[in-house]
C-alpha cells in the first residue's frame, strides 16, 4: 500500500510546543499538509468540515479529551474510518485498554522519538 | 508555621512555578524558532551536509518535547501546593490547568467524563512509566 503524503493530517494537542514539534517531525518524513487543533472539540469541528487522512491526538486536554474525541470520531458515520493515533504521557495499562477499546489505531507514549512516530504512522497507513 | 506564613509560602511557590513555566515557554519558543530557521536554510542551500543537519534538528525537536512533560509536572506540583495550602482538606477549587494554549475554547464538554475517572494522571515518575515497548506489547495483546 502506498501512502499519499499529501493527505491532510490533523494534530491535536493543548501544548502549542507539541503541535510545533509534531508538525516539524511530520515535515521531515514528508507530510506537509498538516493542520492543528488545541483541543478535542476544535478538532472535531475541523474533522467534520474538512477531509483528514490521519489524526494524531494527545489525550489529556480540555474541554474535550483525546479519548472523548476518539469516541466521537468512531461514532460518526462519516468519520469512523479515520485512522487515529494517540500520543500521550498516560501510559497506564487501563489507559491503553480504554483507548484500544474505543478504537484507537496505535498508541505512542510521550516523550517519543521521530523513529517511533514514523513507525506508528507506517503501521497504521502502510509503508512510505 | 502560622496560617499567614503558610499562605505566604504557598503564594511564593505558586509565583515561582508560574515563572518557571513562563521562562520555559519563552526558551522553547526560541529554540524551536531557531531550529525551524535552520531547517529552511538547509532546504534552500541543499548542502551536502543536509542529512546531518536534519538529524541534528530531529534531536532538537525530540528533546523539546520535555516542555510538555515538564508543564504537566508543574501542573501536578501546583495542585499539590494548593492542596497543602488548604491544609490537605481538598476544599479549595481546582486551579485552572496551565497550558501554553494560544487560544481558549468554549467550555462545552468539561474535562474528561465519569468513564475517564482515574485515566487522567499525567506523566508517571521516571522508572514507573511504561515504556513504548511495554505499551506496544500490551496493545498487540489486546487484538
Amino acid at each position: 500500500m502506498t501512502v499519499d503524503k499529501n493527505m491532510a493530517v490533523l494534530i491535536v494537542d493543548d501544548y502549542k510546543t507539541m503541535l510545533r514539534i509534531i508538525r516539524n517531525l511530520l515535515r521531515q518524513i514528508g507530510f506537509n499538509n498538516v493542520d492543528e487543533a488545541s483541543d478535542g472539540a476544535t478538532a472535531l469541528q475541523k474533522l467534520r468540515r474538512d477531509n483528514f487522512g490521519l489524526v494524531i491526538s494527545d489525550w489529556n486536554m480540555e474541554p474535550m479529551t483525546g479519548l472523548q474525541l476518539l469516541k466521537e470520531v468512531r461514532s460518526d458515520e462519516k468519520l469512523r474510518g479515520t485512522p487515529f493515533i494517540m500520543v500521550t504521557a498516560e501510559s497506564k495499562t487501563e489507559n491503553v485498554i480504554a483507548a484500544k477499546k474505543a478504537g484507537v489505531n496505535n498508541y505512542i507514549v510521550k516523550p517519543f522519538n521521530a523513529a517511533t512516530l514514523k513507525t506508528k504512522i507506517s503501521a497504521v497507513l502502510g509503508d512510505f | 508555621m502560622t496560617v499567614d506564613a503558610t499562605a505566604s509560602t504557598s503564594e511564593r511557590a505558586r509565583a515561582e512555578l508560574e515563572a518557571i513555566d513562563t521562562e520555559l515557554q519563552s526558551a522553547f519558543d526560541r529554540i524551536l524558532g531557531a531550529a525551524e530557521r535552520v531547517a529552511v536554510a538547509a532546504e534552500v542551500l541543499g548542502t551536502e551536509h543536509a542529512a546531518s543537519i536534519q538529524a541534528a534538528l530531529t534531536d532538537i525537536f525530540e528533546a523539546s518535547s520535555v516542555r510538555d512533560i515538564a508543564g504537566q509536572r508543574l501542573t501536578a506540583v501546583r495542585e499539590a501546593v494548593d492542596h497543602l495550602a488548604d491544609g490537605g482538606t481538598g476544599t479549595q477549587s481546582r486551579p485552572e490547568r496551565k497550558r501554553d494554549k494560544s487560544s481558549k475554547v468554549e467550555e462545552k464538554y468539561g474535562h474528561g467524563s465519569a468513564s475517564e475517572s482515574g485515566l487522567l494522571n499525567g506523566p508517571q515518575l521516571p522508572g514507573a512509566a511504561r515504556t513504548q515497548t511495554e505499551v506496544d506489547a500490551l496493545f498487540d495483546k489486546l487484538d
